[in-house]
Order: structure tokens, then sequence, then C-alpha cells
């Protein structure tokens, strides 16, 4: 009789312990990631702020859209030369082989209403944000330029 | 006898677990509730965000970090690489360091290290961008002439706040549309502090005030709120400033319509 209330009393303590490291792991578990949630928000940064800051260099950097005088090498800032509004410029400019943590889409329109469209490598449909249109100076050639205005959109990546 | 030892061990067990859990849970609000962690976080994302400033500007230039002296990042460990920001408190620390990621132009490249400085300068010349301890001489490159920007000249400066990276994109829009170079000492702006009224304060100045007259138009919440001349001062050696506040955390949206109200203004003169 004393030996079969041991037995019972091994496999009662079992399930008792094995359900109690289970809650405790619940409850660290919950504990962990209610402190990252409170860190995520407490160091947020709003996708707008990234987006603008990040997008500046299209339309400013010699290196992205803004035209460059050939002969002076001034660069002219919120322009963008025709010519480098393309899918290799935008990829050198934001290099697809490391990290983005955005995909843009750039819609160029002109006073016509022509538009003209270029995206990054992994842009999915869905966009998360449409940044405020910016008017540029869109210049085909050595003389020739026309008011345009570009509309980025952004999507964070997944 | 064996239950009742068996039963004071389960004890000794279950006080020892709870202990154990309270210790671990103690550990994490403790780490939460660190603000140097916070800080390391929202250090890296920040020159993350100026670099990305930096980098949009087609020129050279620095950025001194942080401009306000009541910042002190003497505590921190910063890393800058071609991958990103790492910020941490200690050499050797790894668990608690902070990571943000950065996304380089093509043929770019970004390096330094800063150890325990209370202040240091972010800087670009050409397609390099770098963390330096002391003031930077840069070369400048404008129509034709050559000549170095000296510290007073121009100075973009977050003070780790998101708003201050606006000054830098304002400042290249106002150079490049007054056709002034920065040797020519014509033209700087900059958020000098945070005040106690949860405000930003701006200050734009003139080094030569009676070179050019000036106007600022201000925006709050992207509405026009007033458009002011800068004041001109009688001594030339005394530097025009003009102040304005805006709610902290509103810099974002009202960037994009001070930005083209500043270039019309300086268009219409």
């Amino acid at each position: 009789m004393g030996e079969e209330d041991s037995v019972f009393d091994v496999a009662r303590k079992t399930i008792y312990w094995t359900l109690i490291i289970f809650v405790i792991t619940m409850i660290i578990l919950a504990f962990w990631f209610t402190i990252g949630n409170f860190r995520s928000k407490a160091t947020y940064l709003p996708l707008i702020t990234k987006a603008e800051l990040l997008s500046q260099r299209f339309i400013n950097s010699p290196d992205c859209f803004a035209y460059v005088d050939k002969e002076t090498g001034q660069v002219y800032g919120g322009t963008i030369d025709i010519n480098k509004f393309t899918k290799e410029k935008i990829n050198s400019c934001y290099q697809e082989d490391v990290f983005k943590g955005m995909n843009f889409q750039f819609t160029l329109e002109t006073i016509g209403g022509q538009k003209t469209v270029v995206k990054t490598e992994d842009w999915y449909t869905k966009p998360d944000l449409t940044l405020p249109p910016k008017a540029v100076r869109i210049i085909t050639g050595p003389f020739a330029e026309m008011e345009g205005k570009l509309t980025i959109t952004v999507q964070e990546k997944i | 006898m064996k239950r009742k030892a068996a039963s004071v061990l389960l004890m000794v067990v279950e006080i020892l677990a709870v202990i154990f859990l309270a210790f671990i849970a103690l550990k994490m609000a403790q780490a939460a509730a660190n603000q140097s962690s916070l800080e390391k976080i929202n250090l890296a994302q920040d020159l993350v965000l100026s670099v990305n400033t930096l980098i949009s500007f087609p020129g050279e230039g620095f950025l001194q970090y942080p401009l306000n002296d009541k910042y002190n990042l003497s505590e921190y460990i910063i890393y800058l690489t071609d991958a990103g920001v790492t910020t941490k408190s200690k050499p050797e620390e790894e668990l608690g360091s902070a990571t943000r990621r950065l996304s380089l132009p093509q043929g770019y490249t970004a390096s330094g290290e800063i150890v325990h400085k209370e202040k240091f300068y972010l800087v670009k010349e050409g397609k390099k961008v770098y963390l330096a301890e002391d003031v930077p001489a840069l070369h400048v490159q404008r129509e034709g002439s050559s000549a170095v920007l000296s510290a007073s000249k121009i100075i973009f400066a977050p003070a780790g706040e998101t708003a201050d990276l606006i000054s830098a994109l304002i400042s290249t829009s106002l150079a490049k549309e007054t056709k002034s170079s920065p040797e020519e000492g014509a033209l700087y702006l900059f958020f000098s502090e945070t005040s106690p009224e949860d405000t930003l304060k701006i200050e734009y100045s003139q080094d030569n005030p009676s070179s050019q007259a000036l106007a600022i138009a201000v925006f709050n919440k992207a509405q026009f709120v007033k458009k002011e001349l800068l004041p001109v001062s009688s001594l030339p050696s005394t530097p025009a400033a003009v102040y304005f506040t805006f709610p902290f955390g509103e810099a974002a949206k009202i960037a994009i319509p001070l930005e083209k109200a500043l270039k019309e203004t300086v268009k219409n003169g």
C-alpha cells in the first residue's frame, strides 16, 4: 500500500512540475515580449521620416538622378536627369545586394501628364506610404528642361 | 520519515524556483528600464539618418554630433562601417550593443570608430563618409574654384533629434538657390537646442548680414504661420539671428513645405 502511494506521489509531482515549468516559461516569454514591445515603442521612428531622408539622395545626389553639368561639374539638386532615370541607376544608388529596409517606386510626371515609372527590384504590389509629391525640373538635354512632379511610394521590406 | 524529507526538499526547490524567477524578471526589468540601452538604439538610428542626409548632400560637408553641449556621448563607443552603425558602452559588449544598417550608393564607403568622446564629427568627403574626432578641414570645389571650409562656416548639426537633420537639407537647398558658396560664409542654418517647453528652436543666421536680406517662412503642422525678414545688423561683425520654435516631433511634417517656402522666399528676394 505504502509503495503504491509513493509511485502515485512521484507521478503526481512529475505532472505538477511539468506544468509549472511550462507556466514559468510562458510567463518569462510574455514578460520578454512585453519588454521588447516597450523598447520598440520607445525607439520608434516614423516611416515617413526614414523614407523622406533616404529618398533625398535620389533628387539631390549626382550619384542618383540629379543632373550634373559636365563642363563645370556643378550638381543641380532637385533635378532629374532623364537619362539617369533608370532601374540601373536606382540599383547603383540604392544597392540591391545589401540591406535596404525599404522599396521605392518613382513616378515621374511631366506637366503634359506623361508618366514614367521605375521601381526597385523587390517592389511588390502594395505600397505602405506615398511621400508628398516633389516639384522637380526634368533635364532632357543640355539646354532642354521642363517642370515635373516626382511621386515616391514606399514599402517597408518584408 | 522519507515523505517528510521529500516534502522539505520539494519546498526548498519551490523557493529556489521562485527566487530564480524573481531574479530573471528583475534583471529583465532592469535592462528594459536602463536608459542607456534605449539611447544606444536611438543614437545608432539617428546616425544612420545623418549618414543618409550627408549622402543626399551633393558637395562635401560635416555634422558636428551632437551640437548641443548638454548631450554628452562619452559613455558610448560608436562604429561606422559600410554595413551600418553600431553603438556600445564597452568594447567587449556584444549583447547590449545596438546596430542599425545602412544602404550606401555604389562606390561609397563608410568607416570610423569613436571611443568615449563627448562629441565627434561625421564627415563626407567625395564618396567617403567617416567619423572624425577633430574638426575636419574640407576642400570644396565650387564652380571651378576650390577653397578650404573652416569650422565656423558650415555646420549641420543633429543633436540627437531627428528634426535636426532637416537643417542640413534646408541649408543645402538655400546655398544652391542663392548661389552663395560656403566659403563666402553667406549662409548656414542650424538647430541650437530643444527648449524645456518641448519645442524645437531654429536659429538661422548670416555671417555677413549686409550681403543679403533673407526671409524665413514658418510652418506649423504644414500650415503657414508667418514669414519674417532676417534682421539686418548694423555692425558687420555681429551675426544676425532669428529664432522660431516648432512643436517637437513635427519637424518631419513641416520639412517639405518649409524647404519649399524658403526656396521661394529666396527666389523672390
